[in-house]
């Protein structure tokens, strides 16, 4: 009787999370191919405009994958393999950019250099109203996706493998031949992510006007044209996102060749020389300066510390961004944890799909999906934003919570199976326990992703719904400086809040957790 | 002939002591193997001689030339030092084929026929397009074998080269690695937490503990009369 309802629980929760994946995570996606995509419309292609605007795009993503990778790998390689002086603070900062969203770096960027006349200007003969521009501010901005990528697959990379190859050849062949292929996989994931992260955004290219088509679709959108044609353009780059995520996987039967254990993983300490400690530490300084520094000098300056002022302003943006934000995080953990104690590994193409699709095509199929009769309590309520962040970001919750799962030793959970507890005993006593820093974890990512969202959610959110980031955006356009910049501060605040109180938690979390 | 010479040896991680004033000896062509148990400093041992490891103080002379003392640190690849690790490390990125080219090259050796002829001598020949992930154990271990053995080193360091095969194969392995010995004059230090691996194989013994040695000798007259209670327990006496 027991074991009966045992299995009903699981197979429920099985099911349910199933069901709740595709209606969240696919069918928006699917929805912009049945709809929007025509045969009729490949001639599109010969449009001299939108090939113009696509093949930007295409510049823009791949020049900041280039630029976030000549930055983010050399970055990782010095954390992680050398003895550089403050290591161990630089270790702790170098997220930070990750934490200030590009549009926000971009509105400081232009009160330093672009608009004549804010107090910060330099008034420097300089034109930031550029392609070249947005491509160094959004690098400045997902530069840390690699170095978090790649540290982590240098931190848990088998060094006896480096050693072997060391026995053979000098230092610098050994990084190069056996090194960089074994976490190549790793740096292809982060370059897709920031390929995706940077072809979705829309306030930098809107604030730089650079027209890509982010913007280009949401104009079109706005104005009630169809955006048919841009979907119909964009599908041939969706489709090889795609395939590049589906090799990278599939590389090696699917394996990961950094697998995540506790052996023989030595802390690498090559010496540098003191002319190499002065130029890497000045190159940790000044991307740091540029990412964070300066931007938040900036804004901090320009507000003027209007911070009341700005809050009784944007009373309601804020607390609709956090409420918001955080179901969306709930509803991605809910989903995310049982998505990934399941199925494990075993669906990641799938999982991984919606990481292919940009912003403002999920934006659309969101709308193409949920606006119809039987759905609408969802489309013309806040429900639709939060779906809408659970389409974009349910993998990376996902994929936070799949490590920690590994650590978990079937036999725990076996043994408990075996002693005659219920599922849910097992859910209740052992699994949410031992998961607990896993859960936080992919809260706070799941939270830090939805603050920042703009794109989607300007796309789908219903009459009157407004959200910090679509409040700092709008009034960008009326140009209110102390306003805009005092919001921004706010914003970054909300989103670093939440990690300030992890990491002074963690520590007595994970230890609860491993005694 | 003396071929390796290891002189007062210290290695100290942080505050714990790895290696403490370590003396070894060890004669051209001879198998040494040394004993102990689990931490007691026999890969960091290893992995000095190789220099993968810096020690804080010392010296080490392989085949007469100084490899490390206060003012000498020759680097691995210079050492021509083989080692087959715990776990056989294979590279996870290439197929057994590549293994021994990725070798031979180092060496500058034209590959082809030197590479079927490495892969002839241990049986692989059949899994030269294979990754590591679809070998078995043994096979893995062939391939670790095979690898070291293109490169022709002076010194071959096995760090628990057996533990994970089954008692057949620990078998083939001691086989194998006296037939080697003969072929190809190498001196073998062969780590190990179990004494049976080393009955029938090694000349001598050096038993370690806590990052000292506290015996050595032939292995026969270490097997008949450990030196004290912990010897005895390494040989389940
Ligand atoms: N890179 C390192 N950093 C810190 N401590 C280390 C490092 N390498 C080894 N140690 C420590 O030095 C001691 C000796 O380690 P070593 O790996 O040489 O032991 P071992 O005899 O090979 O053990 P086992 O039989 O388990 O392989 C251990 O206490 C170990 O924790
Ligand atoms: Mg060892």
């Amino acid at each position: 009787m027991s074991l009966r309802f045992h299995a009903d629980l699981r197979l429920l929760l099985k099911i349910l999370t199933l069901f709740l994946f595709i209606v969240v995570a696919i069918v928006p996606l699917l929805c912009i191919l049945s709809s929007d995509f025509s045969l009729e419309l490949i001639p599109t292609f010969l449009d001299e405009r939108l090939l113009f605007i696509f093949l930007r795009t295409i510049l823009l993503g791949v020049s900041t994958v280039a630029m976030s990778l000549l930055i983010g790998v050399p970055l990782a390689f010095l954390l992680e393999y050398t003895v550089l002086p403050f290591r161990s603070f630089l270790e702790k900062v170098y997220i930070l950019p990750l934490l200030i969203p590009p549009y926000i770096s971009a509105i400081a960027w232009l009160e330093f250099l672009g608009k004549k006349g804010d107090i910060t200007n330099l008034n420097l003969p300089l034109d930031i109203y550029n392609l070249p521009s947005a491509i160094v501010i959004l690098s400045l901005s997902f530069f840390p996706i690699v170095t978090l990528l790649t540290s982590f697959a240098l931190k848990n990379i088998d060094s006896r493998l480096e050693d072997a190859a060391r026995l053979l050849y000098p230092q610098k062949e050994v990084i190069r031949r056996i090194t960089l292929p074994l976490i190549m996989p790793h740096i292809i994931i982060s370059s897709v992510f920031v390929f995706v992260f940077s072809i979705s955004e829309l306030g930098v290219p809107a604030l730089l006007m650079v027209n890509v088509f982010t913007p280009e679709i949401f104009a079109q959108f706005s104005a009630f044209f169809d955006t048919s044609k841009a979907v119909t353009l964009s599908l041939p780059l969706i489709i090889l996102i795609f395939i590049i995520i589906l090799l990278n996987r599939s590389f090696l039967g699917g394996k990961s060749f950094i697998t995540i254990s506790s052996f023989s993983k030595r802390k690498k300490s090559i010496e540098l020389s003191r002319t190499q400690s002065l130029v890497a530490l000045s190159f940790a300084s000044l991307i740091l300066v540029l990412s964070v520094g300066i931007p938040i000098s900036v804004l901090l300056i320009e507000s003027r510390l209007q911070f009341s002022i700005a809050l009784s302003e944007a009373y309601t943006p804020l607390l609709n961004t956090i409420k918001m934000a955080s179901m969306g995080a709930t509803l991605m953990v809910a989903i995310g944890f049982f998505l990934a104690y399941f199925y494990r590994s075993r669906f990641d193409p799938i999982i991984l799909f919606p990481i292919a699709i940009p912003s403002m095509m999920a934006g659309i199929g969101l709308i193409k999906f949920f606006n119809i009769e039987f759905l609408s309590f969802i489309y013309n309520s806040f429900l639709i934003v939060i779906v809408g962040y659970a389409t974009r970001f349910l993998p990376f919750v996902t994929k936070t919570l799949h490590p920690f799962f590994e650590q978990i030793h079937p036999s725990i959970e076996e043994s408990a199976l075996l002693s005659g507890a219920s599922f849910w005993r097992i859910l209740h006593r052992i699994l949410f326990p031992l998961m607990k820093p896993g859960i936080i974890s992919a809260w706070i990512v799941g939270f830090i992703l939805s603050v920042h969202e703009l794109s989607t959610t300007i796309l789908v959110s219903p009459a009157g719904l407004q959200t910090l980031p679509i409040r700092i955006y709008s009034l960008m356009h009326y140009g209110a400086p102390e306003m805009v910049s005092s919001l921004s501060l706010i914003l970054i605040a909300v989103i670093i809040a939440p990690v300030i109180l992890f990491l002074l938690i963690k520590k007595s979390l994970f230890r609860a957790v491993t005694a | 002939m003396t071929f390796l010479r290891i002189r007062n040896v210290e290695k100290s991680f942080g505050r714990k002591k790895a290696i403490s004033e370590l003396s070894l000896e060890v004669e051209q062509n001879e198998i040494i193997g040394v004993l102990g148990p689990s931490g007691c400093g026999k890969t960091t041992l290893l992995r000095i001689i190789a220099g993968l490891e810096v020690p804080d103080r010392g010296e080490i002379i392989i085949n007469g030339s100084t490899v490390y003392s206060k003012r000498t640190f020759i680097t691995p690849e210079k050492r021509n030092v083989g080692m087959v690790f715990q776990d056989f490390a294979l590279w996870p990125h290439m197929t057994v084929r590549e293994h021994i080219g990725f070798v031979l090259e180092s060496r500058k050796i034209k590959k082809d026929e030197k590479i079927s002829e490495i892969l002839r001598l241990l049986y692989l020949g059949s899994l030269a397009g294979s990754y590591p992930e679809q070998l078995s154990g043994g096979e893995k271990q062939r391939v670790a074998i095979a690898r070291v053995l293109a490169q022709e080193p002076r010194i071959l360091l096995l760090d628990e080269p057996a533990s994970n095969l089954d008692q057949i194969l620990k078998r083939e392995f001691k086989d194998e690695l006296l037939r080697l010995r003969e072929v190809l004059k190498v001196t073998v230090v062969y780590v190990t937490h179990n004494y049976l691996e080393l009955l029938g194989l090694a000349d001598k013994i050096t038993v370690m503990k806590d990052g000292r040695i506290i015996q050595e000798g032939k292995t026969d007259e270490v097997y008949e009369n450990p030196g004290n209670g912990f010897v005895a327990s390494l040989f389940n006496k």
